[in-house]
This record gives structure tokens, sequence and C-alpha cells, in this order.
């Protein structure tokens, strides 16, 4: 049923339903009373008569407001959903009178929207979501850091007994490092991602194993049973997830491990597959200088990263004083306490936050479109506003009907905004897998859908008030009137129209700024020379368990191996190598030189030590800048020869010769002499400097250096396409040693991609929104001029009608529009030369605010802005005089 | 007078109410003293209690208030039946009949029941 209709404006002044009951029941007995009266009795009586009756007043008044209020509430409730299911009906009405406005509309804004959800993703993935352990934010990394370097550096055992034991601000400290692990005896030999940690490992970061147990007393120590735990992946995708592996024993480099412990599925630490002990004998530790431990530390309660780093401060000036030959002055030795987030995540922060800048900024251009969309729009309803205004609509309730409409189009975008996002982000992770740490956890998840529709109502609120505002504000009278010629109705609307376009360049300068920046410090990096040829060579990631091979072995089968490989068809040069460029690890050695002695204080110089074979050179095509590089007559039983880099010869050994110079690296181990110097490489990473580095003969490593290494990479210089080589290059590796597993086999090309992966990613995405943004801007400038010509098409008409010449009026309209636009990049550029300093951190070879590719894009945003603008003024020019002015 | 004391059934109350305001649009006095006249009195309905069912019927949508000016000239609130209450009363009326003939019939009945000879 429905209520009178004169409720309605009862509740306008709040219908008092007390006095409503009240004057009811009052009625009634009064009504009683003057009857009884009527029939004789005395007002005394009548009343008492009345009330015996009625019964109880006071209770029947409470039964009846009570049924009353309740029903008040059920009517309101029922209005304001069915005055809500009006706005939403005359929105939907609206929109499907104009659907090419509302497919535009909902585009820009699917754009704008789904290029936030798409960076929200990301950033909840990688940034927000708290790390899978106890208490993450008291966990920290230990580092040592030495003077010059970024502070990140491996730990030795001693350091990382005193950071552990002569302090007080760590509840518990553990220490972990890589272990490359072979699993054989489950088919092929398989390549496993291990991680030798210490017993309080697990404990520290709060992980306990899911099934079995963690590792106890002194596993890991010489004789104690060999023992592994295993990543819960790695035993449901590569073992089969059978709850009985738990206690059986798999054979890891040639050993017999019992499996003990499986970890929760959502623990990903390091992506590692295996954890086996690692135990440090406080009895017998190595050397101070021998750094391969990373350090995991949980702080005290209440303890703050500062006051731990200060603690290790104290600790490591006290270390250098005790131990003056670990620790010369000039190295600098100090420790780093950082927090294991940062640690995880802190190379993508930059990125990150300048790709939400450029979003936000897109997202504002759209809404800065469809807001102006609107305002044309709304010109066109001028008349029926100010008929409804005049029929009394309340204009409260036209400002409703008119931001249910924006939000509709808002959540239409933002619903089209999460797909597009959703499709965005998988395609571009399926390209750049290795772009992004912690990867694995970027979808789109209740919190991205929730942001993204809190982004959407008030994108819905930001695009659409102030052109809602515009209609309503509309004089009534004025509108009438001018509606019916439909001149030049609303100044405000086109002034308005015209601040958000030139609001809109702005901002896409801004953004496509930033996008051509990263542009060219991609292109930078990319085509720096590497120092070598990566082309057409194949790389094969090799590791040989020690328990099979002693050094002499480890020696005989690289170069077992690489003269196989030498003979393959295809093959022009093949070598193995400890590490390639671009992106090397390797060990820094202190260098002792010849004739030199060290002043106190002073640090030995420490390049990077490479055991090569000898073709190295050749198969990188590394060519030499002075002596020569190594030969068959470098054999084992020669004389120790090394060759250097420049970067090398060039600090170490400033002006004079370092040829027929010799070092060493122990002065137990015997002298090498320097034969050649080699080009520089970039081999740390193609944004950084080539380091120094030191190449010796892989044969001559036991000798030299004291030892195999036994984790190297073959290398094949081939004729034609590496890939090609590449069943080859496998048959060669199992007709050696069949138990073997391969790392990795790839072009080098492909490893100069992956170093660049996270650039490329950064580039790609802001070179995405650049183009989104620069579209959306041409896309409003357009509108606006197309809006502003035809309203202008009949004074064009007369213009031409006088003799006007079409140039002249092609110059006055264009001319118009291009300073809006020149206006928009003024403000553009002053904006982004502030903006972009804040992304200088991910620049390479190119400065923030690089004249040229700041001239480059003020002139394509002027084409883009002056072609916007002729297209339409070409068309009213061509109009024909008679039609243009009877166009209205 | 003597006159007996009955009380209403649950539910009664309701019906009456429908029935009456069937007949036109009604104030709450009004109802009250037409059911009485009808009924010569019989149904003591405590006047008061017409309210609360007044106004749960109106939620209900059974009924529909609206306020007008009495025979003496004041302010009173009238109801009138809706569509939805004609349905109700339709329903209920003939609920009743079958309710109170199979009363009568037991009451007035002269056959005892038929177990009862052979009772030991």
């Amino acid at each position: 049923m429905r209520a009178p209709s004169w409720r309605r404006y009862l509740r306008f002044w709040r219908s008092d339903v007390t006095r409503d009951v009240d004057d009811e029941l009052r009625f009634h007995m009064e009504s009683r009373i003057a009857e009884f009266i009527a029939a004789g009795m005395t007002p005394q009586e009548a009343r008492a008569e009345a009330t015996k009756r009625f019964g109880d007043v006071d209770r029947v008044r409470q039964r009846v407001e009570v049924i009353d209020k309740e029903f008040d509430h059920e009517r309101r409730r029922a209005e304001m959903w069915e005055s809500l299911q009006q706005d939403l009906r005359y929105a939907l009405r609206g929109i499907r009178r104009s659907p090419a406005f509302a497919i535009v509309a909902i585009l820009t804004l699917a754009l704008g929207i789904g290029a936030n959800s798409a960076i929200f993703s990301v950033i909840n993935g990688v940034l927000l979501r708290p790390l899978p352990y106890r208490e993450p934010e008291r966990l920290v990394r230990l580092f040592t850091s030495f003077r010059g370097g970024d502070g990140r550096y491996a730990m030795s055992q001693p350091e990382f007994m005193d950071y552990k034991g002569l302090t007080n601000s760590f509840e518990n400290a553990a220490a972990f490092a890589g272990a490359g692990l072979t699993l054989t005896g489950t088919g092929e030999p398989q390549r496993v991602r291990g991680i030798a940690a210490t017993r309080d490992f697990f404990p520290v970061l709060g992980v306990i194993p899911a099934r079995g147990r963690n590792f106890e007393n002194d596993e890991g120590r010489q004789g104690t049973e060999p023992v592994v735990i295993l990543s819960h992946d790695f035993w449901q995708n590569r073992l089969g997830g059978n709850p009985a592996l738990l206690g059986s024993s798999l054979m890891f480099n040639g050993i017999s491990r019992r499996v003990i412990g499986i970890l929760p599925p959502d623990v990903t630490l390091e992506r590692a597959e295996a954890f086996i002990p690692m135990f440090i004998n406080p009895d017998s530790l190595t050397s101070r200088t021998s750094n391969s431990l990373r350090g995991v530390a949980r702080l005290k309660p209440g303890v703050t990263i500062p006051d731990a780093q200060r603690e290790l401060n104290a600790l490591t000036r006290r270390s250098v004083e005790l131990y003056p030959r670990a620790y010369p002055a000039s190295m600098g030795y100090g420790a780093a306490v950082v927090s294991m987030h940062e640690v995880v995540i802190g190379d993508v922060r930059p990125a990150l936050r300048v790709l939400m800048g450029a979003v936000a900024l897109v997202l504002l251009i759209a809404c800065a479109n469809v807001a102006n969309l609107l305002l044309a729009r709304g010109e066109a309803r001028h008349r029926e506003m100010a008929v409804r205004l005049a029929l009394g609509a309340g204009r409260g309730r036209i400002l409703r009907q008119l931001l249910t409409e924006s939000m509709v189009l808002a959540l239409a975008g933002g619903a089209a905004g999460v797909l597009l996002a959703w499709w965005g982000m998988r395609t571009l992770l399926s390209v750049n897998p290795q772009a992004v740490p912690r990867m694995e956890l970027i979808h789109i998840d209740g919190l991205v859908i929730a942001v993204t529709l809190a982004v959407s109502i008030l994108t819905g609120l930001l695009f659409g008030i102030a052109p809602a505002m515009q209609l309503v504000k509309t004089q009534l009278q004025t509108s009438l009137k001018e509606g019916t010629r439909g001149g030049s109705v609303g100044g405000a609307q086109q002034r308005m129209g015209r601040a958000l376009v030139m609001g809109e360049i702005a901002l896409a300068f801004v953004v496509v700024i930033g996008a051509a920046l990263l542009i060219r410090s991609f292109w930078t990096l990319r085509n720096v020379d590497p120092g070598f040829d990566p082309t057409h060579v194949l790389a094969v990631d090799l590791s040989i368990p020690p328990s099979r091979y002693n050094d002499v072995a480890t020696i005989a089968f690289y170069k077992e191996l690489v003269d196989r490989m030498g003979r393959l068809p295809g093959v022009r040069a093949a070598a193995a190598a400890s590490d390639l460029p671009p992106s090397a690890g390797g060990f820094n050695w202190d260098m002792l030189i010849d004739g030199r002695t060290r002043a106190p204080g002073e640090a030995w110089p420490s390049p990077q030590v490479r055991a090569v074979t000898k073709d190295y050179f050749k198969a990188l095509s590394i060519p030499a800048v002075r002596g020569r590089l190594f030969g068959d007559e470098d054999s084992p039983s020669s004389m120790p020869v090394a060759v250097i880099n420049e970067t090398t010869a060039r600090s170490v050994w400033r002006g004079s010769d370092p040829i027929g110079q010799r070092v060493r690296f122990d002065r137990q181990l015997p002298w090498i002499t320097i034969v050649g110097i080699a080009r520089d490489v970039r081999s740390m990473g193609l944004g950084n400097p080539a380091p120094m580095e030191l190449f010796l003969v892989n044969e001559q490593m036991p000798v030299a250096a004291g030892g195999a290494i036994r984790d190297m990479y073959a290398v094949l210089r081939t004729e034609g396409e590496p890939t090609s080589l590449v069943s080859a290059a496998r048959r060669t590796v199992s007709e050696l040693d069949p138990l073997l597993a391969i790392i990795a086999i790839r072009g080098m090309d492909e490893m100069m991609d992956i170093a660049v992966a996270q650039p490329r990613f950064t580039m790609l995405l802001l070179g995405m929104f650049g183009t989104v943004a620069l579209t959306l801007a041409a896309i409003g400038i357009y509108g606006i001029m197309s809006y502003a010509v035809k309203r202008r098409t009949r004074e064009i008409g007369i213009r031409m009608a006088l003799g006007a010449r079409s140039s002249d009026v092609l110059r006055l309209v264009v001319g118009q529009g291009m300073r809006l636009a020149i206006v928009g990049v003024t403000v553009g550029v002053i904006s982004a030369l502030v903006g972009t300093r804040l992304m200088t951190k991910l620049l390479y070879g190119v400065s923030a605010t690089d004249p040229v590719t700041f001239a480059s894009i003020v002139a394509i945003l002027a084409v883009v802005a002056w072609v916007a603008n002729w297209v339409p003024a070409r068309r009213a020019v061509l109009t024909d005089p008679t039609t243009a002015l009877r166009s209205e | 007078m003597n006159k007996p004391d009955v009380e209403l059934l649950q539910g009664t109350l309701d019906v009456l109410v429908l029935k009456t305001v069937s007949w036109g649009p009604m104030h709450g006095y009004a109802i009250a003293r037409w059911l009485q006249q009808v009924t010569d009195d019989v149904l003591r309905i405590e006047e008061g209690s017409l309210y609360p069912a007044l106004h749960r019927m109106e939620r209900k949508g059974w009924i529909a208030s609206e306020w007008g000016l009495s025979e003496n000239n004041r302010r009173a609130k009238y109801y009138t039946l809706t569509r939805e209450g004609r349905k109700q009363l339709r329903s209920d009326s003939s609920t009743w009949s079958v309710f109170s003939s199979a009363v009568s019939k037991v009451l007035t009945t002269t056959i005892a029941p038929a177990y009862l000879g052979a009772t030991p």
C-alpha cells in the first residue's frame, strides 16, 4: 500500500508519530465523554465510564506508538530505495540515450582505473603484504660493509659469531648461505636451489615445519647424520607430495640425506627448495676475511634498527683495533643492519613509487576527460534541467540524479578496469617474469577490488561534481531564453572545459616525460658497450659435487668438457669460466704485489678473481689491450700466469706497466706473473662500470689459488643460432657424467635481457601509461575543440560568406586551441622539472631534466594538439556557408 | 440488563474491524460504536484494544488511514479498507463460517460418540 500523499509533505517537517497517536486517542475519549454527557451523566461520571470502557490508555498509546514508529522506518527505507532505483533508472536511460558518450566515458575510466588497479596489485603483493614470518617487523638482515661499497656484503664465520654473541640487540641470529644441490636417484639428475643454514635459521624467522621438525643439536657437523628440510612446493611439485617421503632419504650431491621436515606452503625463502644444516664450530672458525655467510636476526622487543646499528658500530670499531691485519683502516670495515622487508623489496620501491605517481596522473587525466564529456553533454541538457527546475524539482534531487549517473559510469569503468588490470598484469608479468621480487604474490584479490571500488567512487565524484554543479546552478530564466536559440549558452562551461583541457595537457606532459626519460635511459643501458660480444654465445651453468670430484678431477672434468664441446660441429670456440658477465657474482681476493709493502692501515687491492680456460677471451670476443691472453703454453706445470683487465691495470699500477709484475693471494701461494691486459667488460650489471678483475688459468688454480672451482659456466661461441646447440651441449655433459644436473642453459643474449628485465618492466609500464596519457589528452583537446568549432559554425559561415579565406579562418580557430595547448605544456614543463627529479634513481645515462627529451616531448605534444585542433577546424571550414548559416 | 461476558477469540477482532470499515471510511470511535450497536453490546471489546489492531493492520496494508474532519468538525483519523484488506476479509469470513458451523454442529448434536457403548 502507499501512504496517503499528504503524509509525505508532513514528513517533510518530520511527522510526529507521538502527536498523531495522542490526537487519535483523545478524539476517541472526548467523543465518548460527550456522548455520555448527552445521555445525562455528569462530566465526572462520563470520564470515569469512558476510561473504564477504554482500558489502560497509556499502555495502548505505547503499543500503538511502537507499531507506528516501525512502520515509519520501513516506509522511509522503502522510499529511499525507491528513489535510488528511480535515479538509477534515470541514469541508465540517460546512458542508453547516448551510447557513444557512455562507451567513450567508460573506456576512458577503465584505462585510468585499470592502470591504478594494476599498479596497486603489484604494490599490494610486493610492498604491503607482510613477509610470511612471525612478527616480520622485528626481522633484520646482517651484512658487513666496506668503504665505497653498497654496504651489503657477506660475513665471515668470526664476524657472524661477533654479531650474534657479543651484542645485546638480538633475540637470536642465524647464518645461511646458498648451496647448489643436485638431486639424483629420482629420474634425471635435478638441480635444486638449496640453502645451508644454521640451526637457529627457522626459529629466528618463526617458521615451523608443517611436517616433521627443524634442525637439532649439532646437525650439520662433520660426522652427524646428513639431513634435509624441503620446501612445500618442491615436495609437492617435484617429488609428488607423498607424505611417506618424511623420514626417507634423498641423494643430494652424492650424499644420502634423511628428510626431517617439510615447510608450510606459504613460506618461500629466497625461493629455496631444500635446506641443509650448517654447523659453525666456535672452536675452529675460518678466517675473518673469508666472507660467505649471510645473516638474519630477530631484534629483541623494543630494540630498533638504529639501536642495533649503534651497537654493531661500536663492535666493529673494536674489531678494527683488535684485528688490524684483517681490517686495514682504509678498508672502512663496518656492519649493517637492514630490515628484512627492505632487503626483499628495496630495489623495486623507487620504480613502484614512480609508477604509482604516473597512474594517479593518468587517472586524473581520465577524470578531466570524462568531466569534459559531461560538460559538453550538459549543454545539451540545459533546457531539460531548466524545465525540471521550473516544474519544482529540487536542486538537491537533480544533483543526486546527475551524480548517480556519474557513479554508474565510474563503477562500470572500475569493473572494466579490474578486468583490464587482471589481463594486463598477466601479460606483462609473463613477458617479464624476472622483473619483480615476490611476483608470485601479485594477483587481484579482495583488497585490490576494494581499493578499486573506492577509487571508482572517488573518481565518480571527482569528474561528476563540477559538471553537475554547473548544470544545477543554471539560472532559470536566462537558460530558458538562451536555450531556445542554443546561442552562447554556458560561458561558464566553456571556461571550465578549457581549464580542464589545459590541466590535462600539463598532466599528460609530466607522464609522457617520465616515460620518455625511462625509454631513453633503457636504450642507453641496452646499447651500452658491454665489452664483449654476447651474440652467438651459449652458456651452460654447471655445478659438480665435491663428494665425487676432488680438485684434480674437477679441473680434468672441465678440461675434457671444453675439449669435447670445442669439437662439436658449429662451435668456434669453447671455454669454461667461474663467472660470466653481465651479472657476475664472484669473490674479491686481497692481492699481494711483489715488491710493494703495505702502509699501515692500507688495504691490499682486491680484484674479482675469475678462473677461466684458455679460450675464454676468444669465446666472448674480448680483445687483449696489451701483452697476451692465455694459450696452450699455460699448463698446470708451467709458470702461473694471470691476465688483468684495464680497470685493475689503471687503479693498481697507475702509470707503470703491469706486464711482468707478480702478485699472489696468500703468503703460502706462489707468485703469479701478469702476462696481459684484457679489455674492460661490464661484468657486474650493464649500468655499472667494470670492476677490477683478474683472470687465472683454470688448470693452474690448484697451484695459484690453492683449490679448484666446482661451479662454472661452459661458454660456446657458435657459428649460427646458439640455442640450436642446446641438445648437443646437454648430450656432451651427460656423456661425461650422467649424474650431473645442468642448472641452466641459455644464450647470452637472453642473459643480457634478464640483466635489464626490471628496467625494461618499468619502462614498458610507464611507456604504456605515457601512451594512454597522450591519447587521452589528444581526445580531450579534440573533444573540446570540435565542440567549440561546432558552436562557431554559424560565425565561420558568416565570415566565409563575407569573403574570408579558409586559411585565415583555419588559422584563427586553430590558434585559439593552440593557446590552450601552450599554456598546458608550459605548466607541464614546470611540473615535470620538479617531478622527474624523483625518478633520478631509475635513470641511467640521462639526466632527469634532459633538455633533448623535454624539447622532443614538447614538440610531440604540440603536434598532437595541433592535429586535434586542425581536424575539427578543417571540417567547419569545409562546410558550405549556406548550410553553416542555417546550422542552428 | 445482564449481558454475557464474551471474551474475543484471538484474531476475531481483526475480521470484525475489516468488516466494519468495508462500509466506508470510519474513525476508531465510530468503529467501536458500530460494533457495539450491531452486536447489541454482547461482545465486550475493550475499546483501547481496537487501536493497536488498527495500526497493526495499517502496517500490514489491509487498511489505509487519512486525517479528516469528523461530523462535529474535529480532526479525526479515518480508516478505509484497501484491496489487500478486502481479500483478507473475504478469506477470514469464510474461515470463520466454516469454523463456527463446525463448532455449532458439535454443540448441538444429539448423537453420542459410538465407542461409549462399547466401554466395559
